[in-house]
């Protein structure tokens, strides 16, 4: 009979097609390809076959269920924890051999199984051809070629896999020889395993004699928390025939076992499964790209022509569509403007949030572009590249290899999130490299920096926006690297570790794909404008509001205005009521007029906004802030930016919108910053600077916190302030001098 | 009068929001079985007890 529901995993090599599968049968957002970083943890997604509802889990990357990393960890306590009906082991049909190293750890570990023979288009153009049958026959299994990229063989994949979950078949472990010397301990072992019932309820007594063997450290802990003393013998048995190999063969019994199972995948190849058509040193097509984008000295200058193709490209194809943005808003402004009358709300609305949200929403069209530039970077596996190359130099600053993807994720091309960032350093074994890692991501131009970034570039440097975000791009590499060196040669002193990094062949990615992650992406940055930072913007207005300035100076403008109306005739002053609105149809005397009381009015605007709480703050860090170039309103927005980077903006938008009087003449937030007499190149790089690596933002804190500890989360908050305060007072003072 | 009212009820809004937001993100830094939610959600990261992960289905 047929179950209702059935569960699935879905484990693999890193970059065996797992993701793209996963996609295509959920339907899911996720990315595609597999670097360290991306996959910690699984993802489960739902869809439904024939009448049956499918619940999957996309498992990590992994070349082993040995726990010697954190998805090595999570691939197995899934499988051992959830039990699924059935395992998709998903396979690189053009890497077979390394491939199927999982899958003899599968067959040891006993669990239901299916394979998906995935990139049966790969192997072929390798001119690899596998007779899938006798493979399927010679390991026991139903195997199933695919290419997941066009779904090819997906729906058979999952019949398939119903097939096997439904079935009665008994999977026990498959016993693969290790030699005679483990073989014979490994027996013993078992049969005390058993005797004991030992960790049985979730492991084979093979599966766990092994891993004792191998000295998984994981294995080893559940062992000693389950029974402390049969746990010491069995280490003490182990501990024997270890020291004998060692001894005997000058090897532990880990690599035994480990070319055994090489040994036990050979010889089912070598039984005429596979058939190399050409030879089989000859360069694929994907290396022969990487002789030229990975070379030592081209490959860096590709990289870095690559990074400014992608700004050049966001800026001006993104400059006619962010224009209408604006206007969209300025007139959204001026309805609210001309329908609601004088008060709160209108000045709620208006200032906080139309010139504050809008501000952050008028760059949606540019963030959109540099998101799909990034996608084409991402899913062609140049990213990979990337990190790779950055690899060499990484090394120099004291960085592990494997820092390079949280770099990536924190936003190095621009565009990404520090919280991902930080947990993505998780992949880092070594404590210090990790930590060095956790503490200088935070400096990259993460997705809320960039509409900071674009605004500054845009108003102060328009001529050469490009070429300023990515001088600005290499900044934040440079100054993460040196802070990293700088971390690693004081309080993180410690050796490097080594690593090695798999590349992914390149693919041309689909349409589909690239324009799910560049909408997913940007969906998520209105969604925040939308939620957060419109609260935020909300909260941030009521503090530049309140308490508003004394009675006796309100007065005061009250009586100046009154004082300057009267010096008019009174058709002067009827004239200005009635068309209060239409400025441009005023005669000379009556808009000279309307100029004086403008004026009146943004000094009261200005002195309301001095007097408020934010107004106050920021007027409190001035006598400081001055050195750097900021006056009090670039404070109270630096303030925000704790919050959310991109609260940086709206307040902004707000500080300056609440200085403004008319509102349908008004200009985008970037001209107003230009207008302001406070404002110049020299201090918009200070202020840029600044934002570029002061504190992370709140969320970012809290996550180094949970990930390290509070001690670290406030070091990053005083390290990277006083840092970027001392570099932004040595722009502005450096600066001033040349004028 | 009114504009003041509801501008009253939009800051109150606004602040309870915000509010629960961070309560939020430090008892998620308290629990050792949940990670940070950063609020977007590209998918492009390792946290799966993340809130915007579980909204978007992933």
């Amino acid at each position: 009979m047929s179950k209702q529901s059935v569960t699935m995993a879905l484990a693999g090599n890193p970059n065996a097609g797992k993701t793209t599968l996963f996609n295509h049968l959920t339907g899911a957002r996720q990315q595609v390809g597999n670097y360290p970083g991306i996959t910690v943890d699984h993802k489960e997604g739902f869809f439904k076959h024939a009448e049956q509802e499918v619940s999957i889990t996309d498992l990590p990357g992994t070349y082993s269920l040995t726990a010697y990393s954190v998805e090595e960890v999570v691939t197995r306590d899934f499988l051992t924890d959830h039990r699924p009906d059935v395992v998709i082991n998903i396979v690189d049909a053009s890497n077979l051999e390394r491939n199927l190293y999982l899958t003899t750890q599968f067959l040891e570990m006993g669990v239901p199984l299916v394979i998906a023979l995935n990139m049966m288009d790969v192997a072929k153009d390798r001119g690899i051809e596998i007779r899938v049958q006798k493979l399927a026959d010679l390991l026991d299994v139903m195997i199933v070629p695919i290419i997941a990229r066009s779904g090819k063989g997906t729906d058979e994949l999952i019949e398939a896999a119903i097939k096997v979950a439904e079935s009665d078949k008994v999977w026990g472990p498959r016993d693969i020889s290790y030699g005679e010397d483990l073989d014979e301990v490994l027996m013993k072992i078992m049969g005390t395993i058993n005797e004991a019932s030992f960790l049985t309820e979730n492991y084979n007594s093979r599966f766990t004699g092994i891993k004792y063997l191998e000295h998984d450290d994981q294995m080893l802990t559940k062992g000693q928390e389950s029974n402390p003393k049969f746990a010491k013998e069995l280490e003490k048995t182990v501990g024997v025939i270890s020291d004998h190999l060692l001894k005997t063969m000058d090897v532990y019994p880990e690599a035994i076992i480990a070319d055994h199972r090489y040994g036990f995948i050979k010889s089912i190849l070598r039984q005429g499964v596979m058939t190399h058509k050409f030879d089989t040193d000859r360069l694929y097509t994907s290396d022969k790209i990487d002789k030229v984008l990975t070379n030592r000295l081209l490959g860096p200058l590709v990289m870095l022509g690559i990074l400014f193709g992608l700004y050049q490209f966001t800026f001006s194809w993104s400059a006619l569509p962010v224009l209408w943005m604006e206007g969209i808003f300025s007139w959204l402004g001026a309805v609210v403007d001309n329908t609601l009358p004088d008060g709160m709300l209108k000045s709620m609305i208006i200032s906080g949030v139309i010139d504050g949200v809008g501000g952050v929403l008028g760059f949606v069209p540019l963030i959109m572009f540099m998101f799909f530039g990034i996608a084409v970077l991402e899913d062609s596996g140049y990213l990979a590249r990337v990190a790779f190359m950055m690899d060499r130099v990484f090394r120099i600053f004291g960085l592990h290899g494997s820092s390079v993807m949280p770099f990536i994720v924190s936003g190095g091309i621009a565009g990404g999130c520090a919280v991902p960032g930080v947990m993505a350093t998780r992949t880092l074994r070594s404590p210090k490299e990790r930590m060095a890692t956790l503490l200088t991501v935070p400096f990259m131009n993460c997705g809320a920096k960039v509409p900071v970034l674009v605004l500054l570039i845009g108003a102060f440097f328009s001529d050469h926006k490009a070429l300023y975000m990515f001088l600005f791009t290499m900044l934040a590499w440079l100054v993460a690297l040196v802070a990293a060196k700088f971390l690693r040669m004081t309080v993180l002193k410690g050796e490097a570790t080594p690593f090695v990094m798999e590349l992914p062949p390149y693919r041309f990615p689909t349409l589909r794909g690239l324009f799910i992650h560049t909408w997913e992406r940007t969906w998520q940055y209105i969604k925040k404008a939308g939620t957060v930072i419109l609260g935020i913007s909300i909260l941030l207005w009521a503090l530049m509001t309140f308490p508003g300035i004394p009675e006796s100076e309100q007065e005061f403008y009250e009586s100046t205005r009154e004082k300057i109306t009267s010096e008019y005739p009174a058709e002067i002053q009827q004239e200005l009521i009635h068309i209060s609105k239409e400025a441009t149809s005023l005669s000379p005397v009556a808009m000279e007029l309307k100029e004086k009381l403008d004026q009146i009015e943004m000094n009261e605007s200005a002195a309301n906004l001095k007097y408020s709480i934010a107004g106050k703050i920021g007027s409190f860090f001035e006598p400081l802030s001055k050195y750097a170039g900021f006056d009090w309103k670039t404070n109270i927005a630096l303030l925000g930016g704790v919050a959310a980077k991109e609260v940086i903006i709206s307040t902004l938008g707000t500080v300056y919108s609440m200085g403004e009087v008319e509102v349908d003449d008004s200009d985008s937030l970037g001209k107003r910053l230009v207008r302001d007499p406070n404002w110049n190149s020299v201090v918009a790089v200070s202020v840029l600077i600044f934002i570029m690596f002061y504190a992370p933002c709140f969320v970012t804190v809290v996550c180094i916190a949970k990930e390290a500890s509070w001690n670290w989360a406030f070091f990053s908050i005083a390290f990277n302030t006083f840092f970027a305060f001392l570099a932004s007072v040595a722009v502005f003072q450096i600066g001033s001098l040349f004028g | 009068m009114w504009q003041t009212i509801i501008t009253g009820i939009i800051v109150a809004l606004a602040l309870f929001f915000i509010g629960k937001k961070v309560y939020h993100t430090f008892r998620q830094a308290m629990d050792p079985k949940q990670d940070i939610s950063c609020g977007g959600c590209c998918g492009n990261c390792s946290i799966s007890h993340c809130d915007s992960k579980k909204n978007n289905n992933i």
